[in-house]
């Protein structure tokens, strides 16, 4: 049981994730389970995002939630579980593009839909949606530009826009994932948004 | 106050962190009278603002149905599999201590006890040289009688003045 003192010496004991893993660290398997439940979404979000593989987004997100499990006797409570969790993140998506670029492997594309075209449920959500045809081919085309524009950032202005922009993560928590100072990611995203920027702007409605 | 010029590189990344409400009181002060200033600052703002929203397209991918029971399911693949390869600890090492003293001892006795019996079961040469070196010393002598019976019956016609001259019992 953490006490106030405890608290107030450390106030990341505050977090209800740190007080999970204090208790994976225990043994409680469940707790572990609990983490795996609440950041799925997001590690997995963020691996698709970098590596426009659904598959290997999942691969790599559960070896993410292998390493913290492997870490629990180690782990001591010196940042909010978010961040550190991300920092591992980010760390194993370095290792992996540097590997790739070794490899000089390509990254493979993310179908949207089955190799036999558009499958039934999207279609169903094409036309509930009151989507035209013509609108969602837009919308891909879109999201095609988008991606592509993602592309042109450098690895650490990627991972900062997409921190700050699907995460809502502060300069702060950004600079703790990345091992960066606050006013260094502000320059960093500031030169990420320029660069979106030049590719995005003649596109914009 | 500016007018309608190319803003600074600091104030690029201040208007940024003024986007993202980063910026400290002082700052975003000043950058809204920039703002309020210079139509290409807002005009600034407007593109940033745009370019940013059009990153909603991306779709958000989620984890598959069953992630989470995959996830227990390999970590506990991965806690047995560490069992059976590693079924000590790191920090035993593979030859302790005191197995490898024991057998230090065991070759030092054995090289010890090797030598005492090597030197007592061949016999030194020179050993041998330093017991007949009396004989050696007068084999010039020697050489010059036939055989051992002449030289006693030599001694017996007491032909010489000192028989024991030479040593001959």
């Amino acid at each position: 049981m953490v006490t106030t003192t405890q608290i107030r010496l450390n106030p990341y004991l505050r977090d209800p994730d740190v007080q999970l893993m204090l208790r994976v660290q225990e043994g409680d398997e469940d707790a572990f389970s609990q983490l795996v439940a609440s950041y799925q979404d997001r590690m997995v979000g963020i691996f698709s995002h970098l590596l426009h593989d659904a598959e290997q987004a999942e691969d790599l997100a559960q070896d993410v939630f292998l390493r913290v499990y492997r870490s629990r006797e180690s782990y001591q409570p010196k940042a909010k579980f978010s961040t550190w969790l991300f920092r591992i993140a980010n760390n194993l998506a370095s290792n992996i593009r540097r590997g790739k670029g070794r490899r000089k492997e390509v990254a493979l594309e993310v179908r949207e839909s089955g190799p036999l075209g558009i499958r039934p449920e999207e279609r169903l959500l094409v036309e509930k949606s009151g989507l035209m045809p013509t609108r969602q081919a837009d919308r891909n085309e879109t999201q095609e530009l988008v991606r592509s524009a993602l592309e042109t950032l450098n690895e650490r202005q990627q991972m900062a826009v997409l921190l700050n922009k699907f995460e809502n993560m502060s300069y702060a928590d950004i600079g703790q994932i990345m091992s960066m100072t606050p006013a260094a990611v502000k320059s960093l995203l500031s030169r990420a948004r320029d660069n979106l920027k030049i590719v995005l702007e003649h596109h914009m409605k | 106050m500016a007018n309608d010029i190319e803003l600074t590189e600091a104030q690029r990344e201040n208007l940024v962190a003024y986007l993202d409400g980063e910026l400290d009181e002082d700052n975003s002060r000043q950058i809204e009278q920039v703002l309020a200033a210079s139509p290409t600052a807002r005009r600034e703002v407007e593109v940033l603002m745009g370019t940013w929203e059009m990153l909603d397209v991306l779709p958000q991918r989620e984890a598959s149905e069953q992630f989470v029971e995959d996830t227990m399911a390999t970590i506990e693949l991965a806690k047995q599999s560490t069992t059976i390869e590693h079924p000590l600890t790191d920090s035993q090492p593979k030859f302790p201590i005191k197995t490898v003293a024991v057998w230090m001892t065991g070759l030092a006795v054995s090289a010890i006890f090797g030598f005492f019996i090597t030197n007592q079961l061949i016999p030194n040469p020179s050993e041998t040289l330093v017991q007949e070196l009396p004989l050696i010393n007068e084999l010039h002598l020697y050489s010059e009688v036939d055989s051992l019976e002449f030289l006693t019956e030599l001694q017996q016609a007491e032909l010489f003045e000192d028989d024991n001259e030479l040593n001959i019992p």
